[in-house]
C-alpha cells in the first residue's frame, strides 16, 4: 500500500452506469442524514439548555453524531479510491475509533442518568 | 492466478494502486474475503488497527443500541416513548448492519458480493441516515421550552 497517492477516478464508472449513479446517490441520505442530525442536536441543546451548561451526556453524544458524519464522509473517497494510502487508512482508524468511544460514552452515560 | 498473487502483482506496479470494482461479482463474496487487504491494497503494518476498528466500530452501535433502548425505557417509563428518539434508534441499529456490510466490503472488496454490497451496506446505511437525520429533527421540532 503506498503512503498517500490522490486519483481522479469518474464516481460515473464504478460498474454500470445505472449502479454508478445509484452508488452516487446513496451517498446523499448517508451523508445529509448524519449531518443533519448533527445540526438540529445542536439546535435541540441550544433551544432546551439556553444558557445552562449541556451535559456530557448530551454533548458526547453529539460529538459521536459529528465524528459519524466524518466517518461517512470519509468512506467517499475510500469507496472511489480518490485518495489511497496509509495517511487515509489511518485517518479512517482514526475517525472510527473516535467516534465510537463518544457514541458509546454518550450513549452510556444517558442510560445511567435516568436509571 | 489467485486473489491474493493478484493483488501482489499489482502492489508492484507502482502508479497502479487502484483497484477497480469486479462487476463480475457472485451472490455472496465471502471467498474473497481477506484480513490481510484494505480495498484491494494489502494493509501490512495495519492489518490489526484496521480489524480493530472496524470491528469496534459495529459493536459501538450495537452498544449504543442498547443504551438507548434503555434510557429509552427508563426515562420515558409508562409515558408514550416520542417519535423522535424511535427513529434515532432504529436508524442507529440499521447503521450497525451497515458497518457490517463496511467491514465485509472492505475486506471482499474487489469481489464484494450481491448481498454485502445492497441489503448489508448500501440500504442499512441509507435507512440508517434519513433515520437519525429524521429524528434528530423530530427531537428539536417536539421540544416546548
Amino acid at each position: 500500500m503506498p503512503f498517500l497517492e490522490l486519483h481522479f477516478v469518474n464516481p460515473l464508472e464504478f460498474g454500470s452506469l445505472s449502479f454508478s449513479i445509484f452508488m452516487l446517490m446513496m451517498h446523499i441520505p448517508i451523508v445529509v442524514g448524519f449531518g443533519a442530525s448533527a445540526f438540529y442536536i445542536i439546535k435541540y441543546l441550544r433551544k432546551y439548555y439556553g444558557e445552562r451548561p449541556v451535559p456530557d451526556e448530551w454533548r458526547y453524544f453529539w460529538l459521536a453524531i459529528l465524528w459519524g458524519t466524518l466517518h461517512q464522509l470519509i468512506e467517499i473517497p475510500i469507496l472511489y479510491q480518490w485518495m489511497v494510502g496509509k495517511v487515509i487508512v489511518a485517518t479512517f482508524i482514526f475517525i472510527q475509533i473516535v467516534g465510537g468511544f463518544y457514541l458509546i460514552k454518550g450513549t452510556y452515560l444517558l442510560s445511567k442518568k435516568y436509571q | 492466478m489467485n486473489s491474493k498473487e493478484a493483488f501482489k502483482k499489482i502492489e508492484k506496479l507502482k502508479y497502479f494502486t487502484i483497484v477497480p470494482a469486479n462487476i463480475n461479482s457472485s451472490i455472496f463474496g465471502i471467498d474473497s474475503f481477506s484480513i490481510e487487504t484494505f480495498m484491494g491494497q494489502s494493509l501490512g503494518s495495519l492489518k490489526w488497527a484496521v480489524l480493530f476498528s472496524l470491528i469496534f466500530s459495529v459493536l459501538s452501535f450495537l452498544v449504543a443500541t442498547f443504551f438507548i433502548i434503555r434510557y429509552t425505557r427508563e426515562f420515558y417509563a409508562k409515558r408514550t416513548i416520542p417519535s423522535s428518539w424511535q427513529f434515532i434508534l432504529w436508524g442507529i441499529f440499521a447503521t450497525a448492519i451497515a458497518e457490517i456490510g463496511d467491514f465485509l466490503g472492505f475486506y471482499e472488496w474487489p469481489k464484494v458480493g450481491f448481498v454485502e454490497t445492497n441489503f448489508l451496506l448500501v440500504i442499512p446505511h441509507v435507512i440508517g441516515g434519513i433515520l437519525i437525520g429524521y429524528g434528530s429533527y423530530l427531537l428539536y421540532k417536539e421540544i416546548k421550552v
